[in-house]
């Protein structure tokens, strides 16, 4: 690294050394050494990588905390205890410290579930959806992390999967995931971080949608303190006929940034991303998507909600890429976002790269106060202008559910947006 | 019940300040239908956003009082809990809010404003269900988002459907005939002639005549330039019809 090396890269160079000690001769590791170095040549993101421009991790990780050891179970199982599935009879898989926490190789109703090192790992595949990657996020987790899950969903599965990450307080975190969804197939997930007070996650997610294979993936990042980091990124392809249906909630306080890089790589594919963000106060909330249609007749689209203040930040970067030869691409994104105050910050990047020429592509973005004519016809109807407001502003975020399929998780995300806006209180809702 | 005098009420037009409603007044008794009648642009609609609280005007001189109190001074909220219902000539849509949801805010804030308990889910409904099945509001638009998809016709009865629940002790009726088809007009008519009680005020703003052959009321008024230039009965809307506003608009 250069002479500005921060010391948070001094502690991420240290950790490679210790950690590449107990490297193997598996393939996954050694793409660890080549990974880490490209990382290392330009270190953490600063404002002046155009992709990081609004999110400057080299500031605003100056230091990192002590990577994790393994977790203790019975804290563990505390924590989980105390946070039941947000799906009645959802399977967990438990990332605990970046670790997977789970029987060896275990086949829950035709899901296989393996750790992605050590005795009985699965890691035929992992890493394919990352080899082109120079997003400095992924290049870190991939040449850093401590272990996480690889997931084989063979059939369509009634089951749905929740992936929870646990970390420990003031703890550096870097967990793996790589999910494949055969063809026809379909999974169901829902991927959550709990506590981790104080804690730097940087996840990564690999996703495969095989041949005319559904997935439904929502991904909550509730931010436990200030000083919480939850870093994701999520490499996804989706092959022909394949579907994806994204979600991102993001709440809570600290720094959120949310990756995807989406890879639309067959005919007649069909993806779809939202997104619900409520950023009160300290919170820094980034949905940063890079979309590339490479197949045709295919569809996206992608809403973007967020509601910001009491100096909260979102962040929203959508860019869309439709390849030469991507005809009748059908892509549309739109961010909205609702300033709760005066004191809020907005940035709406939408870009559109578009080198085929029969396709339908548009975006728009918008961003201002609640229209006053709708809190007028509440008022009129005897809704006092408090209550009005709020409700203007739950329904504003909760529309970016709109294609939860599961009403009765629509509903608990409801709820939990709404009570992300609580943090508002009595004072700046008048 | 509701009594305005010399009410002047003004809008910033860009630069400049407008007068709209130049010295009105009006007086009306519980029980009465008052119909107001008026070329367009007269400040009919304007009139009824002042009684119900709307931001953007400014009042520069005169009062309304409400069963003696300053309605001027209290919030749209609060005007409402004390009974005062405006039935928009232009419906607002509003997206994520379920119709259902907001009916219960509205009634129960209402209540709890005027010190009445809360309804219970069963009770909300069967009001709801009595409203709605009325003026022929289906179970369906209930569920929707308030107004969002809805024909203009479909607006107005959820207008007067939300009037039926409330159960205001004035409702502002501004243009509701305007975008109704002759059956839906009969309908809505029925819900507020329903609702006609000795202790329930109407004032009815409209361009058309139409109207007031369902909704007979007692006091008609021209609005012209700001000002009710003339006040009769249900026989001054007949003349209306036939001679237009035009000799109005030159007095004006
Ligand atoms: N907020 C406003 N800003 C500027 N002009 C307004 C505003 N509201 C109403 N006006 C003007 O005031 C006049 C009366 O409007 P309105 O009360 O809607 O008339 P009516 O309902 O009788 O047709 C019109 O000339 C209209 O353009
Ligand atoms: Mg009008």
């Amino acid at each position: 690294m250069s002479a500005a090396q921060t010391e948070a890269e001094r502690t991420l160079a240290a950790l490679f050394e210790s950690r590449s000690a107990s490297f193997t001769k598996a393939p996954i590791d050694a793409a660890r050494a080549d990974a880490f170095r490209r990382f290392a040549a330009n270190g953490l993101p600063h404002r002046r990588v155009e992709a990081y421009k609004y999110t400057d991790l080299k500031a605003r990780l100056r230091r990192l905390p002590e990577p994790a050891g393994p977790a203790d179970n019975a804290r563990v199982a505390a924590t989980l205890a105390a946070h039941p599935p947000l799906q009645e009879g959802a399977t967990r898989v438990l990332i605990a410290n970046g670790r997977y926490h789970g029987a060896i190789g275990e086949t829950i109703g035709g899901i296989r579930i393996a750790s992605l090192l050590g005795e009985g790992a699965e890691t035929e595949g992992v890493g394919t959806l990352v080899a082109a990657s120079d997003d400095p996020l992924t290049l870190a987790n991939v040449g850093l992390f401590e272990g996480g899950v690889s997931i084989h969903v063979d059939a369509p599965s009634a089951r749905p999967l929740e992936i929870v990450h646990v970390a420990n307080d003031e703890s550096l975190v870097m967990g793996r995931i790589a999910v494949f969804v055969a063809p026809g197939a379909s999974a169901n997930v829902v991927e959550r971080v709990i506590g981790g007070r104080d804690a730097v996650l940087n996840t990564l997610a690999e996703l495969t949608i095989a041949e005319g294979a559904r997935v439904d993936w929502i991904r909550i990042a509730d931010g436990a303190s200030e000083a919480s980091t939850d870093l994701s990124s999520l490499h996804v392809r989706v092959a022909e006929r394949g579907r994806l249906e994204h979600l991102t909630v993001s709440t809570g306080l600290g720094l959120a940034r949310a990756q995807a890089f989406a890879h639309v790589a067959g005919d007649e594919a069909d993806v779809n991303f939202r997104a619900a963000t409520v950023a009160i106060g300290k919170r820094h909330a980034d949905n940063t998507l890079v979309l590339r249609h490479d197949a045709l007749n295919s569809t996206s689209s992608e809403v973007f909600r967020s509601a910001v203040g009491d100096g909260g930040t979102a962040i929203v970067q959508g860019r869309i890429l439709v390849a030469p030869g991507a005809q009748k691409t059908d892509a549309r994104m739109m961010s909205n976002a609702l300033f709760l105050d005066e004191t809020g910050e907005v940035v709406n990047k939408p870009e559109l790269e578009i080198f085929a020429d029969d396709v339908q592509c548009g975006h728009g973005a918008t961003s201002g106060d609640l229209d006053e004519e709708m809190v007028f016809y509440l008022r009129a109807r005897g809704v006092p202008e408090v209550s009005a407001r709020r409700l203007l502003a739950e329904a504003f975020v909760v529309e970016a559910l709109e294609r939860v399929t599961d009403e009765a998780l629509q509903d608990k995300l409801a709820d939990h947006l709404r009570g992300a806006l609580d943090v508002m209180g009595g004072k700046t809702w008048s | 019940m509701l009594s305005i005098e010399n009410l002047h009420a003004s809008v910033e037009d860009g630069e400049s300040t407008r007068e709209i409603l130049k010295g009105l007044d009006l007086e009306i008794w519980p029980g009465e239908v008052h119909a107001i009648m008026g070329p367009n642009g007269a400040g009919k609609s304007t009139l009824g956003h002042i009684i119900a609280g709307k931001d953007g005007y400014d009042v520069t001189e005169g009062t309304i009082s409400f069963n003696d109190e300053n309605l001027l001074e209290m919030a749209p909220e609060e005007r409402a809990a004390a009974g005062i219902f405006l039935a928009f000539q232009y419906p607002v849509e509003v997206p994520g809010v379920a119709t259902m949801t907001f009916l219960k805010a509205a009634l129960n804030a209402q209540r709890e404003a005027r010190g009445e308990k809360a309804l219970s889910t069963p009770e909300f409904m069967k009001a709801v269900k009595t409203a709605a099945d009325k003026l022929g509001v289906k179970q369906e638009m209930l569920r929707r988002p308030i107004n969002v998809g809805f024909s203009g016709g479909e607006k107005k009865r959820n207008e007067i459907m939300q009037m039926a629940l409330l159960q205001p002790k004035l409702a502002v009726l501004d243009e509701t005939d305007s975008g109704l088809d002759i059956d839906a007009l009969r309908i809505v008519s029925e819900g507020v002639n329903s609702l006609r009680s000795p202790e329930r005020s109407f004032l009815v703003i409209t361009h058309y005549q139409r109207l007031l052959d369902y909704i007979v009321p007692d006091h008609v008024h021209v609005l012209a330039g700001g000002r009710i230039v003339r006040s009769g009965g249900p026989e001054l809307a007949k003349e209306l019809e036939e001679r237009g506003y035009a000799e109005f608009l030159e007095a004006a």
